[in-house]
């Protein structure tokens, strides 16, 4: 069993298999060797980490997800599978805060997951829903607007 | 939480999963968004994402000069002008929806070839020009057809891109070998020629050799994808030309043992490679760039390498800058022959047998060869094998090859690459040792084989058993009859004349046959489905096409185009053949129908005309003059009664098993044995046969409307006092009698 404690110094008991989806915490494993103290997330909160560790939980018997030789890319998975996509039924906030700590502990497949989340939230919006989606200020000079419509007038076209 | 507080790099992993459309609007975000969508690297992630890896291939951006990106520039891929990855994420989300036939994801059935177009020997497709060329030896005939649908290309002016080899002077064609604008022609007379199109798909003038070699042309290949500028290098240093004249080097086999390397801009001999007196070479192909020829005897085993840079320093023959015929024992042809730098039999590793398959690899000096037994390798031009293809236990005799290249995986390295390919670096750096390989360029390698299977390979991995990249098993139902690959898809044409496309990126197959059970129009499925017999009556129409085809002119092919059928004419006496596909056509009121076929036997002609599942069939008698002729051969007449009375069975049966359908009682034992017990005896067909055929008739709905024998006599083909016997003016009677 591994003990990660968050944020908001509250610590979680997990199995090592578990614990080690996480790239971060498997090289930090490695690199001090297991101490029996908790290992720090500093930047996850106690909640968010509950969800990372549910997620760790379901998938920790997946084969580990495969990047192709030349892109750091990993390889297009079908689509989403049933339980990840109820565990995605998020509030924004939540959503972004698991994104980035996925990005944060290195999980590959949560991270994968949160991005085609976000990405579908983008699709087939326009530019002013996607601000408002995401509360984004429209921070374009009227001559860089002007500009970015004439580049873009072939997307218009299609 | 804010958008703003997520980090850039995970922006851009986001941005990374959108369609082009979405990605583009996400450039309109914001000044950080923008940046990211503003990177090509973003694009490229993207297109990655989507289809699984890299393409192979980058795609050249549409409606670009081909002579900018280096000769046929859709075969030159990622060496040309560098096409950003947002062109070819955006250009292949669009073809790859093209070919699906729309972008509700609804599959396409098969493509079938206009029939018109024969069987298909070669086929080079071009997603830059919007079109496919078949070429058919049996037709003797390139065909500018769709890509999508297989019709046969019409343009404005109504002209039919049927483009013929031999116009006025027909030989009997023996090999081909065709690329998108050009295409190589072997006859059986020893000459060889070159079709031309010009960029604009133009016809062009076609040139042909000067020199007509001593027997049958059994191979031909144009330098024409070796290419670009190492082949330029390697042509000027061997004084076979310079420039873009190297590009029209072709090299044309014989059955003599010969191979003629000739310029197709000139029709002057360049070079007379010479193997072995008496072995009759039937494949060649080009490797290394275009610096080595490679020939091989099928039923020997053998193969010949020739290096073209090895003889710079010797001068051309000059003898044979003429036109003149030549004798294996003369003179001239003994003093200019180039014995080959390498001989050696098909070693026993890739199996034992006769060779059925050469592809030289363009870039390296390798080829693949595959042998009767199965099995296929990769051998250096030096003869050494430098890998051998595991096919898997279920695989046929190969029967189709291409190479494409791979050039997105790494960036070319100009000076690995003179080293690789210096011509200073002694006369034969490929024979000494290892042979020159190209380290910027990945090959790919599709094989087919009689079975219908298409595998991927990459063509650079070495060893005893290459496993295959991808694998589409039993893609046609007859063999494969000619592979094709681009930057954007693969292409396999079977001998069923059915035309499949594939994204190798991806694996997936982007037009193919859901229903199985619902054959595609095409005649020859509509003749299986009447009776099995008659596709023997068929194999003996197909022999006479390519006597019939080659005495055509194209005026009457236009002359058919114009008249609004696609249609194919199997037998002999074209003005028979045109009132028969007139009657026809009137029969079936005036609709188009994309399948006919038409045979003239003994005292009798018949068409059948397929169009969904609408068939007619039609019968004529021949003029008196010819009948009289024929009726002294009895055996004939017989036979062609014979004939006729097998088609008039299957549309009885088939009209008798689509009621049944109509009852669906077809999938009860019951109607099995029925079937069984009121034509197994008399048809000969087996319950299966049966069933499958009954299960077709059910699977449309519209079998009812099959409405067969729809009469030839408002065709005025028939009556009384065009004498017929009265046995067969009721056999006539028959068929033309409506339910």
């Amino acid at each position: 069993m591994i003990k990660l404690q968050s944020s908001d110094g509250i610590d979680f008991e997990v199995a090592e298999a578990i614990a080690k989806q996480s790239v971060l915490i498997t090289n930090l494993l490695e690199d001090l060797g297991e101490t029996g103290e908790a290992i720090p997330l500093p930047n996850v909160s106690s909640k968010v980490l509950e969800k990372v560790i549910e997620y760790c939980t379901q998938h920790q018997h997946d084969p580990p997800l495969v990047v192709d030789e030349y892109d750091d890319v990993p390889r297009r998975s079908d689509d989403m599978d049933p339980w990840d996509e109820a565990f995605m039924k998020l509030d924004q906030d939540m959503l972004f805060e698991i994104l980035l700590a996925a990005n944060y502990m290195d999980i590959k497949p949560l991270l994968d997951l949160g991005c085609k989340t976000v990405a579908n939230m983008i699709r087939g919006k326009t530019p002013e829903e996607i601000r408002k989606q995401f509360n984004i200020v429209n921070d374009f000079t009227p001559e860089e607007e002007e500009q970015i419509r004439k580049e873009n007038e072939w997307a218009e076209a299609n | 939480m804010d958008a703003a507080a997520v980090p850039e790099d995970v922006w851009i992993q986001v941005l990374a999963r959108l369609d082009p459309q979405s990605l583009a609007a996400a450039g309109r975000v914001c000044r950080q968004w923008r940046a990211i969508v503003s990177s090509d690297h973003s694009w490229q992630r993207a297109l990655v994402l989507r289809y699984g890896r890299r393409p192979f291939q980058r795609l050249q951006p549409r409606r670009m000069p081909a002579a900018q990106a280096g000769g046929p520039g859709w075969l030159a891929g990622g060496r040309a002008a560098p096409a950003s990855w947002r062109s070819d994420y955006v250009g292949r989300l669009g073809l790859h929806r093209q070919w699906a036939g729309g972008s509700g994801g609804r599959q396409r059935r098969r493509i079938e070839f206009s029939p018109r177009v024969g069987a298909v020997d070669g086929l080079v497709v071009s997603e830059q020009h919007g079109w496919a060329l078949a070429a058919s030896l049996a037709c003797a005939a390139a065909v500018r057809c769709r890509p999508q649908s297989g019709k046969v290309f019409a343009r404005d002016d109504d002209v039919a891109d049927v483009i013929f080899a031999l116009g006025d002077g027909p030989g009997e064609a023996s090999a081909l070998g065709p690329r998108i604008d050009r295409i190589a022609w072997g006859l059986g007379d020893g000459r060889s020629a070159v079709t031309h199109l010009t960029r604009g798909g133009e016809l062009r003038a076609r040139a042909v050799a000067e020199l007509r070699l001593p027997a049958p042309v059994t191979a031909v290949a144009g330098a024409f994808d070796a290419l670009a500028q190492d082949h330029h290098e390697w042509a000027a240093a061997a004084g076979l030309g310079s420039g873009a004249a190297a590009d029209e080097l072709v090299a044309s086999a014989c059955a003599a043992g010969s191979v003629l390397v000739w310029s197709a801009a000139t029709g002057r001999t360049r070079r007379l490679l010479h193997g072995r007196g008496g072995v009759e070479l039937t494949h060649v192909t080009w490797t290394g760039a275009g610096r080595f020829v490679a020939a091989a005897a099928e039923a020997e085993g053998v193969l010949f390498v020739w290096d073209l840079a090895a003889a710079a320093d010797r001068p051309v023959g000059s003898a044979f800058d003429r036109a003149h015929w030549l004798r294996p024992d003369d003179a001239e042809f003994a003093g200019g022959r180039q014995p080959p730098a390498a001989v050696f039999p098909v070693p026993a590793g890739a199996a034992a047998g006769r060779l059925v398959l050469l592809a030289g690899d363009p870039l390296g000096a390798s080829f693949v060869v595959a042998t009767e037994a199965g099995g296929a390798a990769r051998l250096s031009v030096a003869g050494e094998a430098m890998a051998a293809f595991d096919l898997g236990p279920a695989a046929a005799t190969l029967t189709a090859a291409a190479w494409m290249l791979d050039a997105t995986r790494r960036p070319q390295s100009d000076q690995a690459r003179d080293q690789a390919l210096d011509p200073d670096r002694g006369l034969d750096p490929g024979l000494d040792g290892a042979p020159p390989r190209r380290p910027d360029a990945t090959r790919l390698l599709l094989v087919g084989d009689a079975a219908g299977s298409v595998w991927l390979f990459d063509g650079d991995d070495g060893g005893r058993s290459v496993a295959a990249l991808r694998q589409w098993p039993r893609l046609h139902r007859r063999a494969v009859a000619a592979l094709t690959a681009n930057a954007a898809v693969a292409v396999s044409a079977g001998r069923d004349g059915q035309l499949l496309v594939l994204d190798p990126v991806s694996g997936r197959t982007l037009c193919a046959d859901r229903s199985a059970r619902r054959p595609a129009s095409s005649a020859e499925t509509w003749f299986w489905s009447v009776h099995p017999r008659l596709r023997g009556a068929q194999a003996a129409a197909e022999a006479a096409l390519a006597g019939g085809l080659a005495a055509r002119s194209a005026a009457l092919w236009d002359a058919q185009t114009a008249d609004g059928s696609d249609a194919l004419d199997r037998g002999a006496g074209g003005d028979d053949m045109a009132a028969l596909f007139g009657a026809a056509r009137r029969a079936g009121g005036g609709r188009r129908f994309p399948s006919m076929v038409a045979e003239v036997r003994a005292g009798y002609a018949w068409v059948v005309a397929a169009g969904g599942m609408r068939v007619h069939a039609c019968f004529a008698g021949m003029p008196a003059r010819a009948r009289r002729a024929q009726r002294a051969d009895r055996p004939a007449a017989r036979a062609a009664q014979q004939l006729g009375r097998l088609v008039q069975e299957g549309v009885a049966e088939a009209r008798a098993e689509s009621q049944l359908a109509r009852e669906r009682r077809l999938r009860d034992h019951a109607a099995r044995e029925h079937i069984d017990r009121e034509y197994g005896g008399q048809l000969g067909l087996s319950p299966d046969e049966q069933m499958a055929y009954a299960l077709w008739l059910s699977a449309g709905g519209a079998a009812d409307e099959l409405s067969a024998a729809d009469g030839l006599s408002a065709a005025g083909g028939l009556s009384a006092a065009d004498g017929l016997s009265e046995a067969e003016q009721l056999e006539y009677a028959l068929m033309l009698s409506k339910q």
